[in-house]
């Protein structure tokens, strides 16, 4: 049985080793071979087919469309008292007719001043959604700096910040933010999200040094420096990209967590003064409310809290199982 | 081992040190006038600046520090401004309260929580793991304020509305304080509001931990020696299983003495929560620097208590 | 399940002298994309005391076969047809708790990366002893003590004072010495070892490999030894049994196998080796790549890549048939080889997969029919 010789010219007259691999790629194509996808599109697959979290998706998407295009149609109604109207509740069905009781010019009801919970309630949607947002680019921006930095050059600097972020992570944060906030008197949002995004960082740090710590040392990074990249090229290009999986997904959760802690922050009256509303604010006279009652004037800042951080906890996870295909 | 924890106890005073130095400064930098706040604004103006000056808080803070210092090693805390008693006596009073509370959620927290993670684990993808997924991630996404809001409304109000009998509806005690039923009957809300998060978290790792494990190619091996299923997950994978979850419970463990000042507050729990929110309020340093400086403390000393465990735990880590 | 039309060819060792007989054996697994093959019709005897190699590239079933044999397949695996005859039964009959008793106790394995396959946080002593606890039912003091004799016994020095370690102490090669006093410390009559020295230094190969072959003289022991390396093979099997995208194409004793192979993909293999004092300007290479499991091509797997493919090869899977004495191959261009019958196998439940698996299979799928598609030959069930 003559075993089959390779050829180094081929019937195109391609010379040696093209030829060579010309055939070898002809052979490969003979066969049948699976789609190449990207990273990021196969990821986005793989979310897609996540129902929870798709679905979280959207009624987040609903949620920030509210608080966009909500205040807009309500205008100024989220501040106007209405002291002929207080506490009236939503619009609910009842047993006797006609079965629909409530006024349809406030369809989730007053507070002890008459406002419009709806128009209350979207404009809440817009403070706590900004918030998280914003401190969250704002940790990530610091953080994210500070912490490559450290895991990147290691040695004092990397110590120096690895204890301060000890120290401050040791810390009971919410004292100290409430403490920061008193100080300063009232806030505005923007105060707010400059407040947060100065004493929240550090977490991120930590993530993205260990993060860096460990690429650092990988071979694509010392195949780079054996090339001659310069160390900004090396960080920007090689390590960072390959860093951010857990940083999305642990930025996704902190959204959720930064909303809660500005609700708390509201709850205690630290946080956006009145008469401009946030979900927590509009809690902070629950004994009130439930002593009287009231019941919806609790229910609904707390329902969008709850249903807010856990579209984005869900869309996290989502997420973290999209970009890490190690199936839990 | 004992070089390792020297050198850890070493690194340890000298963050607290640390801290102490930011902390101080802080308080003393942030903008506001001392008893500014919670104090009669007609009072005298001479008066305050003459107790302003006989507290040496006219210095600039950094001669203040070192007498500060000096007085936090012989273990005074100075004197809060409100209360006029020593800070420490105010930490006695109010952080058994808190630990109560919170040691209790945290024990429970564990119970409950862990066996949970293990059997969602074993049994993945099944109606059980489902169901504990789902609890898990209310868990997380309901912070302890609003859970104890939600309780207070319906287990306190409403029921009484309805059925004529709620639980209690804040403090520690109704009656005297050695009536035990009494205090278990007014712990139960603010412990669960306390507990579910703790709950979420516990079960979730425990599963995430266990999962792992099970992947691993010695649970292979033990299969292959022929042993049961049994003796495979509970011998060889939770042993393996447990030990980042020692770590995350001892990391944990100083919340146990921060108190949960919202929580607190809502049940009107008299805590360490409580104390530390309303000292921020009025500015009352001595009282805020205490309560940083003891969690500091607690925190590190747990900290290093979570590296010792683990080390203990897990051969492969031995100094 | 039915059986080929041809009577299984067993050429190579009378009925009473087989350990363990694997008949027309099929795994499938269901993963992201559709069926996968891993083990389609394998047919293999393993005579008592001896060694059988299999052999074949990464990806082509063999670690598969031996898993389906322990029966510790992963969740989304299962074996959908054949028989495995170990001592008169048909291990893929028994219960769970039969299987536990037949493993580590008959029937042992050892596995390719000893530095994970020791359970870290228990010592190598009790990890062994464990095992001897379970199946011979002595207590732990008598357990510990022939657990140091077998550490002992595998060449490990000052066994009493080394059972006391960790797994993480030892060496690559001590490990897995003491995987192998772990598997054949109840005197198993069949020991698995897939890959055993693929993670070693050459040398420590070398110990192991005649630990092994010490071990099979001591106690008679039948071996079968999964690897990819022909040298291994050539070193340690008496019977070689080479396979290709989940079929077994050539069986024979290794000499002959070596000598003189029939079947092409053994002949490229065996010519990929370059040989010592032989002149060669360039390797040999086997033109094209393994297959997709996903979608292997249709008749003789190997067909595409066959220098010598012919009329019959892409129309049905040629059967296992002897083409010369003692010596099996699956290839049309011999005159006895002749198509395979249709086989039923059970078709793999639904409930296997995971559904958000399945869309995203189809999802896929969709996007490869948008993309410029390659040819209709696509095998995929999903």
């Amino acid at each position: 049985m003559a075993q089959e010789v390779v050829t180094t010219e081929n019937a195109v007259g391609q010379s040696g080793q093209v030829a060579q691999a010309a055939e070898i790629i002809q052979g490969y194509d003979e066969l049948e071979h699976a789609p190449e996808l990207g990273f990021w599109k196969l990821a986005g697959i793989r979310f897609l087919h996540h129902r929870v979290a798709t679905v979280s998706l959207g009624v987040l998407a609903f949620i920030v469309l509210a608080a966009i295009v909500g205040p807009i149609l309500e205008g100024n109604q989220y501040k106007v008292l209405d002291y002929q109207s207080p506490y009236h509740p939503p619009v609910h069905l009842q047993l006797a007719p006609p079965f629909l009781a409530g006024d349809w010019h406030h369809p989730l009801g007053t507070d002890e001043v008459g406002r419009d919970q709806l128009a209350r309630l979207v404009r809440g949607a817009r403070v706590s959604l900004t918030v998280g947002l914003m401190a969250m680019i704002g940790y990530l921006l610091i953080g994210g700096t500070f912490g490559a930095l450290a895991g990147f050059f290691g040695g004092w600097v990397d110590q120096l910040l690895m204890r301060v972020t000890d120290v401050i992570i040791a810390s009971p944060f919410l004292l100290v933010v409430i403490a920061v906030t008193a100080a300063f008197g009232g806030v505005s949002l923007f105060k707010l999200i400059i407040i947060l995004s100065i004493l929240g960082w550090f977490e991120i740090a930590r993530l993205m040094r260990s993060q860096f710590l460990s690429l650092r040392e990988s071979e694509y990074v010392m195949a780079a420096r054996a090339l001659g990249a310069s160390n900004f090229r090396i960080i920007t290009r090689h390590i960072l990209p390959n860093a951010l999986t857990p940083i999305i997904v642990s930025a996704t959760l902190g959204v959720s967590g930064i909303i809660l802690l500005e609700a708390a922050l509201g709850f205690l009256g630290y946080s956006i003064p009145p008469p401009e509303p946030s979900w927590g604010n509009m809690l902070s006279n629950f004994e009130q409310y439930m002593l009287g009652g009231y019941l919806w004037l609790v229910l609904f800042p707390a329902f969008a809290l709850v249903t807010t951080a856990l579209c984005i906890n869900l869309i996290g996870d989502g997420i973290r199982d999209a970009l890490d295909p190690r199936q839990r | 081992m004992t070089f390792y924890i020297i050198r850890r106890v070493g690194v340890g005073l000298a963050v607290i040190l640390l801290m102490s130095v930011i902390f101080f400064a802080l308080a003393r930098l942030t903008p506001g006038v001392p008893f500014s706040a919670g104090e009669n604004p007609r009072a005298n103006q001479q008066l305050i600046l003459n107790r302003i000056h006989r507290l040496g808080l006219d210095q600039p803070w950094y001669t203040q520090y070192p007498s500060y210092l000096r007085a936090l090693l012989r273990g005074d805390l100075g004197d809060s401004y409100f209360y006029h008693q020593p800070v420490t006596t105010l930490l006695e009073q109010r952080v058994p309260n808190s630990v109560l509370l919170y040691g209790v959620a945290t024990i429970l927290a564990i119970i409950i929580g862990v066996p949970l993670g293990v059997v969602a684990a074993t049994r993945q993808y099944s109606v059980f793991d489902a169901i504990t997924s789902v609890i898990s991630y209310i868990g997380f996404s309901m912070p302890s304020f609003i859970l104890g809001i939600f309780l207070l409304t319906v287990f306190a109000v409403w029921t009484k509305i309805s059925f004529g009998f709620g639980l209690p509806l804040a403090g520690m005690h109704t009656g005297g304080e050695d009536d035990l039923p009494d205090l278990l009957l007014h712990m139960i809300m603010p412990v669960t509001a306390l507990a579910i998060l703790s709950i979420a978290q516990y079960s979730r790792f425990m599963r995430a931990s266990l999962l792992d494990v099970l992947h691993q190619d010695y649970i292979r091996t033990a299969r292959a020696k022929g042993l049961s299923a049994f003796k495979v997950n509970f011998k060889h994978a939770l042993r393996n299983a447990v030990i980042p979850l020692i770590t995350i419970i001892a990391l944990s463990a100083p919340v146990i003495v921060q108190g949960a000042i919202i929580t607190e507050g809502i049940f009107s729990w008299p805590g360490i929560g409580q104390l530390a929110f309303q000292a921020s309020v009025i500015r009352d340093y001595p009282v805020i620097l205490g309560v940083v400086m003891m969690v500091a403390v607690v925190t590190i000393v747990f900290n290093l208590v979570a590296d010792i465990a683990y080390a203990a735990v897990d051969p492969r880590i031995r100094y | 399940m039915s059986r080929s039309a041809l009577a299984p060819a067993r050429p190579l060792a009378a009925a009473e002298d087989v350990i363990l007989r694997i008949e027309n054996l099929h795994t499938h697994f269901r993963v992201l994309g559709g069926i996968v093959k891993a083990v389609d019709g394998v047919t293999l005897t393993i005579p008592r005391g001896k060694t059988v190699g299999l052999v074949g590239e990464s990806g082509c079933g063999k670690s598969i076969t031996s898993l389906s044999i322990m029966r510790l397949l992963e969740k989304n695996g299962r074996i959908v047809g054949g028989h495995i005859e170990f001592r008169g039964k048909d291990l893929l009959a028994l219960s769970d708790a039969e299987m536990q008793e037949i493993r580590g106790n008959d029937i042992a394995m050892i596995f390719q990366e000893p530095m994970t396959a020791l359970n870290p946080v228990f010592t190598v002593g009790n990890q062994v002893a464990e095992a001897i606890q379970l199946h011979q039912r002595l207590d732990r003091k008598e357990a510990w003590e022939k657990a140091v004799e077998q550490l002992k016994l595998v060449g490990i020095s000052e066994p009493a004072r080394r059972a006391k370690d960790y797994p993480h102490q030892l060496s690559g090669g001590m490990r897995q010495r003491v995987m192998i006093a772990m598997a054949l410390s109840c005197s198993p009559e069949l020991l698995i070892a897939d890959e055993p020295t693929t993670a070693l230094d050459v040398t420590i190969q070398a110990q192991i490999l005649e630990l092994m072959h010490e071990m099979q003289e001591r106690t008679g022991t039948a071996i079968l030894l999964i690897t990819h390396d022909l040298g291994v093979i050539a070193e340690m099997a008496d019977e070689v049994a080479v396979m290709y995208a989940g079929r077994i194409v050539e069986q024979a004793s290794t000499y002959d196998v070596y000598a003189a192979p029939k079947h092409p993909y053994t002949q490229g293999l065996l010519a990929s080796i370059p040989k010592l004092g032989q002149k060669q300007d360039r390797l040999h290479v086997i033109k094209g790549n393994v297959p997709n499991p996903l979608s292997v091509p249709p008749g003789c797997s190997f067909h595409p890549r066959c220098p010598h493919r012919f009329e019959p090869c892409d129309k049905a899977v040629p059967s296992l048939s002897e083409v010369a004495p003692h010596h099996l191959a699956a290839c049309y261009l011999y005159p006895h080889v002749h198509p395979e019958a249709e086989m039923e196998v059970e078709e793999l439940p639904e409930e296997l997969a995971k559904p958000h698996d399945v869309a995203v299979a189809r999802a896929e799928k969709h996007i490869s029919a948008v993309a410029p598609a390659e040819d209709a030959e696509v095998d995929t069930d999903a």
